[in-house]
């Protein structure tokens, strides 16, 4: 079996001490590596039921089959942990050197159990753990504690680190690998809740492939494709182009979703800030497209994605260039997933224009006021932002009132930037996602902005083919390649299956492919159905239900709570779940998840 | 026969190719139109296909409210065509 070490290290920072365990061929080609192995990962490692920020708590580093090939984009590695926002399973990507240093450094995955006594540093050299102590770097921003990590261990040594946030167990907390983010669900708070400010990976063990020649025929190929058409939106404007495109289809979340346009998207606008203030271009290692598109702000130079420009800008109805720069950029050092502070903070503007809290007269469009928070709630420092360190959800039921409706989240994940109304396939792939509203575990998005599907009127059918895109992505994440390949293949399972085939020596078809990715899609479903839980968790606010949306033609965008469950409904039946979104016996038979589930406690139904 | 005025409003990687926010053309279909802003911006050649075909990384949507895929699709005069770069994730 090529490209797989067959085991995990397994840390117990307790006791200080690490092991091996094997993993069988079984397990890796049933989840492949990624969100797949780590899902599988979390079930085995965390106990049911257990506090996210508990020293039990599992924190779960994946790499995957194809790090350290040749392919383009394969250097990435996931994170997986149950959520301290969400209380579900969380999945996260990251990119770049940490993964083939972590998986030289002898294992397919790292799973971090228990907590160190004092503030520390985990180092993983060849498979040997030593922990150090950091007190210096406690309290230090994620780029100067990767800093001084470098200059201190050397040029070998790859790290993530947690920034203030993460020590401060913000349940929005990242963590950060060369500034690049395993951004949502609060991950970072998991590992500031053991007190690792940073793991450090490095070693020498490389993996065979089972048929090198083929291996480096594909890279070829596929490096060659992602020169062409299908990737030139990533490398010549970069993600930041869809808020004009947004904003022109009334799609734009603005001020807490209460407009769907922002009068001041034009000076926000990715061309506008390409033409002003991009300063570089810059890729991952191991990867032909480089989609990071660096701009320079006040404060210093920052990546940014349209994500953070939509939730740092018009979703706080701010307009002003530097001023979103320069949030981006403190999120970047303090470790704050972007989507979730700036909804969080678009939240509490809404809630104090409203009277229902006191925000020291806080109101959207405040740029000041927005610098001002985000490294308070970072730090916790007060009483506002310990309360908006929780996130939206938990805030929303400490503030009272009518303030849950028009709380931006869906299983406490706080949404992304696609406006649910005029976006209705997206709004259910919201709805039902494992971690909350999500846009990298669904692509329901692809069918709005397609001739398929009428994105003002939601439907059963698009709902059927919301799970083909929850499962490509589930193939594509635990590979791992990045989903900005995803333009260049002709039949993604076919063209998965021959890469895969190449790397590890089995005889795998697409169709076992899809089955794969339905196995880990279902996997996630049944954590979190151990974890509690019900269909009553697959919906969206209230504000999304009960409030329309102008849409710049006669009549508005609205999404009824019946609507949304006529595709809720469909999208089980697709999955083959119960009408009750449970997972049945057969099904768990089906998919030979049978291990995963023995705390369902549906399963005989 | 006089054809429609069609204004097709430019987004993301076409804007940025062309050089300009959006471009007025005569044309009766969604394949007309495409050809004139062609000619006006040649960097948006590859909006065609060798078959003749929309390119799958261009997304069409006429007046914001309804994507188009075929080139055939009437336009009638005061249409604004919406021309923009596909893969809205990121």
């Amino acid at each position: 079996m090529g490209g797989y070490h067959g085991r995990y290290l397994r840390i117990d920072l307790n006791s200080g001490t690490a092991n091996y365990v094997a993993l069988s061929e079984s397990v890796l080609r049933r989840f492949l590596g990624g969100v797949g192995l780590g899902t599988w990962l979390l079930h085995h490692e965390s106990p049911a039921g257990v506090d996210p920020l508990a020293r039990e708590a599992a924190l779960v580093f994946c790499f995957s089959p194809l790090v350290g090939t040749p392919l383009t984009t394969s250097a990435k590695f996931a994170v997986v942990a149950k959520s301290p926002l969400t209380f579900r399973l969380n999945d996260a990507l990251s990119s770049s050197h940490f993964a083939l240093a972590g998986k030289r450094s002898g294992a397919d995955a790292l799973v971090i159990v228990g907590a160190c006594a004092a503030p520390s540093v985990l180092v993983i050299e060849d498979g040997a753990v030593r922990i150090e102590p950091a007190g210096e770097l406690w309290g230090l921003e994620s780029d100067e504690t990767t800093r001084q990590l470098g200059e201190r261990f050397g040029p070998e040594f790859h790290s993530a680190v947690i920034g203030p946030a993460g020590e401060h167990l913000v349940r929005y907390a990242t963590i950060s690998h060369a500034n690049r983010h395993a951004g949502r669900g609060g991950l970072g708070a998991v590992m500031g809740s053991k007190r690792l400010k940073a793991v450090l990976v490095a070693g020498t063990q490389r993996v065979a492939v089972a048929d090198p020649t083929r291996v480096i025929e594909a890279a070829r190929d596929l490096s060659q494709r992602s020169f062409g058409p299908a990737t030139a939106k990533y490398r010549e404007l970069g993600t930041v182009s869809n808020l004009l495109t947004f904003n022109r289809l009334h799609a734009l979340p603005t001020r807490n979703f209460q407009q769907g346009q922002f009068e001041q998207a034009e000076n926000l606008s990715g061309e506008s800030l390409n033409a002003a203030r991009r300063v570089a271009r810059e890729s991952c290692a191991s990867c032909t497209i480089g989609c990071e598109h660096i701009y320079s702000s006040s404060n210093g130079n920052v990546r940014l994605e349209y994500e953070s420009l939509f939730a740092l800008g018009p979703l706080c109805g701010i307009g002003d260039r530097d001023v979103v720069l320069r949030a981006a950029l403190m999120c970047d050092r303090l470790g704050l997933d972007t989507i979730s502070a700036g909804a969080t903070v678009a939240f509490a503007m809404e809630c104090s224009e409203r009277g229902l809290l006191k925000a020291d007269g806080l109101r959207f469009g405040d740029g000041e006021g927005l610098l001002s928070l985000l490294p308070r709630i970072a730090r916790r420092e007060d009483g506002l932002s310990d309360l908006l360190a929780e996130g939206t959800r938990i805030a929303a039921a400490r503030i009272g009132g009518d303030a849950p409706d028009f709380a931006p989240h869906v299983k406490g994940l706080e949404l992304p930037g696609y406006e649910p109304r005029t976006l209705q396939t997206m709004a259910l792939g919201f709805a039902v996602g494992s971690r909350g509203a999500d846009h990298n575990r669904s692509g329901a998005y692809e069918l709005d902005f397609s001739t398929v599907t009428d994105r003002l009127h939601g439907s059963p059918a698009a709902a059927a083919l919301a799970t083909e895109t929850e499962d490509k992505a589930a193939l594509i994440d635990s590979m791992i390649l990045c989903k900005f390949l995803r333009g260049v293949f002709t039949d993604f399972f076919a063209e998965s299956a021959d890469l895969l085939r190449s790397v590890t020596g089995w005889d795998i078809s697409a169709e076992e492919l899809r089955t794969t990715a339905r196995r880990i899609v279902t996997a996630k479903k049944l954590y979190n159905v151990r974890e509690g839980w019900t269909n009553s968790e697959d919906t969206l606010p209230r504000r999304f239900l009960n409030e329309g949306l102008s849409t710049g033609v006669s009549t508005e965008a609205t999404l009824t709570r019946e609507s949304l469950q006529i595709m809720i409904d469909a999208y089980y039946a697709a999955r083959g779940w119960n009408p009750d979104g449970q997972v049945s016996n057969a099904l768990i038979g089906e998919l030979q998840l049978a291990d995963l589930a023995a705390e369902n406690p549906y399963r005989d139904r | 026969m006089n054809r429609p005025t069609i204004t097709i409003e430019l987004f993301g990687m076409p804007r940025a190719r062309a050089g300009t926010k959006e471009v007025v053309v005569s044309a009766s279909t969604v394949g007309e139109a495409l050809a004139e802003v062609v000619k006006v911006s040649p960097k948006l050649a590859d909006v065609f296909r060798a078959d003749g075909s929309l390119s799958p990384q261009y997304l069409l949507s006429l007046d914001g409210q309804q994507f188009v895929s075929d080139l055939t699709h009437p336009l009638r005069s005061g249409d604004r065509l919406l021309l923009l770069s596909a893969d809205a994730g990121g």
